[in-house]
């Protein structure tokens, strides 16, 4: 759906603050058609001036994109046809009506006419604000008018979505409902390319990441493979059925274990290597007749895996 | 109409600016004051005048007037925030990843966003009409002025949205500024009279209203000359409808080239649309002058200002009223630091090489020396046979103008494409504040007067050019051919100075992000 081919854009820094800031350094990404494509960095890594060159609202320095096959740069209309946009600090027309705002999009994105009633209802509905179809814009609360701003990035039912921090500064509920909406329009075939700080959200919505900072990409693929990259220590945690085994000093006394900790009849540590190691550890764990009556993998967060990439922590 | 009318822009101004609400307030406001004025004007105790009408001719006439400045004024406030507004509160880019294509999106903008003053002048409309039969005025006359009125304030609104295009997200006061500036000079009356043609603001209806109510008295009123183009006489309503339709094209054009593009890389025209643009204006300035009547001493009327003229101080006045017109020309073609790396990235060497770093000056050449060529052409034919014309003077004239207008141009477009916040509109203060710390400086040192003075100053300024008597230049010819040369080295440098800066770009970026 989107193809990102060396795509870089430099911005000058003002005379005397040196030379220039690379916003995006010679990105190369390809997102399939059903992704929801999850991109993480901190302020200023690139994030928004990259989905602003999808969009075709910047141009590059350099490289090229496109979007259904379409490449933005020379046809920007064919392409932002396929493009479904919010902004980050997006504002609405406040002295609009709901289904005014949402026509209004409807007709500037050429849809034919007779369908334009029928799928502004449908739109209205889908962002669950029948009762606010006639109030004006400015009434809205905060979540509704984000719920509005999606709206009106599919109003022309495109295959992509681009949606730059969709979640900020949304009350819990409001998030909530917005995780739902983006869920559901995943599971209708649409492509989303997400940004946020909101990492847990992203965590549970995303199929593919990429971890992005100071313009370079560190990190890019489906979600289950980035977490597991880097994983060739794992943490693991043992639970004995009764305290009489000295379980802490025998897995400190064997290769390949580290941060033994007990926790309660539990205790948690590191191993390195695959799933032969864990199983041989079992084995040689029950045999000395240690009342092993648990063992589980300890899941790493987006959040946790994010702060050791960016670290250098993993490289 | 139906581009109109359909323009989901249009409709989307309209929805918002003519909430019932909003057009009930408008309507008692407008009511209100039609009484009032109606009330005050009809009952008044003394001979009220306006615009040498009275009765329903000064009602008329006060409406007008009214009219008139919510039109101009407010609707080309409402253009010239339109798109600078749409860019503060963010929602300008999701106009912009619509399909409406950006002549569509301009034309919403141009009616829409003054929907409201529109409505504000219908308001006006029925004590104006009533006024306009109780005094008699005649039902063409009131159907050219407010045919005048609307064409004329159309063109104001579309120069308005085009300022409103090019702005960041600030200067907005700073623009309303200067486009009231433009308003209240181009009333004016002065700023026409060199030329045969009156005045091509709006407020020119008011004195179509005048010279009626003077030719009802049988006395003159304001001087009314009639138009003439390459000294045919044409009406001024035709000469008016022109121009101002032909501006609006061209600001539209430059509205539409610029819409939907990056902010970063914005020009106003192309090239090649920068260079008609300069020559039909050029066409304008040559075709409206009065050729015919300039060089009789003494039965020129109402341009008694530059009576007497001879064929080297004609040229000198028209290449001075051209130096803001190729001013213009020059800063509409420097292209912005990113669109100079986008040409390089897109072109590679050739556009880093001499040929780019000379740029604009080719455009600027061949315009000016379109303008000077039909200017000698036009004196040689206009002339009186004995008049005394120094033909190399001209010439060398033309000449200096040309380098010097190019001397400047490059220095600005070497500036524009430096690295830094603001480097144009920097090398804009410098270049004034050379101009007038030099021009103080050799004024209080009497260079300008003497003759060999004079042609030293033209070594940096072309102020001695522009003013020179024949006898001036026959003392020190060889200083003044000097004077050229050094301002041709000047541009040279700045043409050097800009191809370093372009070759800065060839080099890919580096590698690792800076910051």
């Amino acid at each position: 759906m989107i193809h990102l081919d060396n795509l870089t854009k430099q911005y000058d820094l003002p005379s005397g603050k040196g030379g220039t800031i690379v916003a995006a350094d010679g990105l190369t990404l390809d997102v399939p058609d059903g992704e929801v494509f999850g991109l993480v960095g901190p302020n200023g890594a690139g994030k928004t001036t990259t989905l602003k060159m999808i969009c075709g609202l910047h141009e590059p320095t350099f490289g090229t994109v496109a979007v259904n096959g379409v490449d933005v740069q020379r046809a920007p209309e064919e392409a932002q046809r396929h493009i479904g946009y919010l902004a980050d600090f997006f504002s609405l027309y406040d002295d609009l009506k709901v289904w005014e705002y949402l026509d209004y999009f409807a007709h500037a994105y050429k849809m034919e006419e007779a369908a334009i009633p029928g799928r502004v209802n449908e739109v209205i509905r889908l962002m669950n604000l029948e009762s606010k179809r006639d109030e004006l814009i400015t009434g809205l609360s905060r979540g509704m008018k984000q719920r509005l701003g999606v709206g009106r990035a599919i109003i022309h039912d495109p295959p992509l979505l681009v949606l730059d921090e969709p979640a900020a500064g949304l009350d819990p509920k409001a998030r909530v409902e917005l995780k739902a909406l983006l869920k559901d329009l995943h599971a209708r075939g649409k492509t989303i390319f997400i940004t946020s700080h909101i990492l847990a959200d992203l965590e549970e919505i995303c199929t593919s990441i990429a971890i992005m900072e100071k313009g370079h990409l560190l990190r890019v693929g489906r979600l289950e493979d980035v977490m597991q990259e880097g994983k060739s220590v794992r943490r693991l945690r043992i639970r004995l059925a009764t305290s009489g085994f000295a379980l802490t000093d025998w897995l400190s006394a064997r290769p390949g274990v580290s941060g033994v900790a007990a926790r309660g009849t539990a205790v948690e540590f590191a191993l390195e290597g695959g799933d032969e190691h864990i199983a041989t550890l079992l084995r040689e764990l029950i045999a000395k007749g240690a009342p092993v009556c648990g063992l589980e993998e300890m899941s790493e967060s987006l959040e946790r895996l994010y702060s050791r990439i960016s670290s250098g922590e993993v490289m | 109409m139906s581009l109109l009318f359909s323009n989901p822009e249009f409709i989307r101004n309209a929805r918002i600016q003519l909430r019932s609400r909003r057009l009930l307030a408008g309507g008692v406001i407008s009511a209100v004051a039609s009484i009032t004025t109606w009330e005050s004007v009809m009952h008044a105790d003394i001979d009220f005048r306006f615009f040498g009408l009275r009765g329903g001719g000064a009602v008329f006439a006060l409406c007008l007037g009214a009219q008139i400045c919510i039109a101009l004024i407010g609707g080309g406030i409402c253009c010239l925030l339109s798109v600078q507004r749409e860019k503060e509160l963010n929602t300008f880019d999701y106009q912009r990843v619509t399909r409406l294509t950006s002549f569509e999106l301009a034309i919403g903008k141009l009616f829409g966003a003054p929907i409201a003053t529109y409505v504000g002048v219908l308001f006006l409309m029925p004590v104006a009409l009533i006024a306009a039969a109780k005094g008699h005025i005649p039902a063409l006359l009131v159907l050219e002025v407010y045919v005048l009125m609307l064409i004329g304030c159309v063109t104001y609104h579309a120069f308005a949205l085009m300022i409103s295009v090019l702005l960041g997200r600030s200067g907005t006061v700073l623009a309303i500024l200067f486009f009231l500036a433009i308003v209240l000079l181009s009333a004016q009356r002065n700023l026409y009279i060199r030329w045969r043609i009156q005045s091509l603001s709006p407020f020119y209806v008011m004195d179509l209203l005048n010279g009626y109510a003077y030719r009802m008295m049988d006395r003159v009123g304001f001087p009314i000359w009639p138009d003439g183009f390459f000294d045919k006489h044409v009406a001024h309503w035709i000469v008016f409808s022109l121009i101002h339709v032909s501006l609006t094209t061209w600001f539209l054009i430059a509205v539409r080239r610029n819409l939907k593009r990056d902010p970063s890389i914005y020009e106003v025209y192309s090239p090649l649309q920068a260079f008609l643009f300069s020559l039909y204006l050029s066409v304008l300035m040559l075709g409206f002058f009065p050729w015919s009547t300039i060089f009789v001493r003494g039965t020129v009327q109402f341009v008694d200002v530059i009576t007497a003229a001879t064929p080297n101080s004609i040229e000198q006045s028209l290449l001075e009223a051209a130096v803001l017109l190729f001013g213009a020309l020059g800063l509409t073609l420097l292209r912005s630091r990113e669109r100079a790396r986008q040409r390089v990235r897109e072109l590679g060497e050739r556009a880093a090489g001499w040929l780019a770093a000379i740029w604009p000056t080719p455009y600027l050449v061949a315009a000016v020396a379109a303008l000077s060529g039909a200017v000698i052409l036009l004196i040689g034919k206009y002339r009186d046979a004995g008049s005394e014309w120094n033909l190399h003077l001209a010439l060398y004239e033309a000449v200096f103008l040309c380098v010097w207008l190019s001397r400047d141009t490059l220095y600005l477009q070497w500036m524009g494409v430096r690295r830094g916040k603001r480097t144009l509109v920097a090398a804009v203060l410098y270049l004034t504040i050379f101009y007038v710390s030099l021009g103080v400086l050799f004024g209080s040192l009497n260079l300008f007067n003497q003759p060999r003075g004079a042609a030293y100053t033209a070594l940096l300024l072309p102020m001695p050019v522009f003013g020179m008597e024949p006898s001036l230049w026959s003392q020190a010819p060889r200083l003044w051919i000097g004077a050229l040369f050094f301002q041709a080295a000047s541009a040279l440098i700045f043409a050097g100075l800009q191809r370093h800066r372009l070759q800065e770009f060839l080099g890919r970026p580096p590698a690792r992000a800076a910051g």
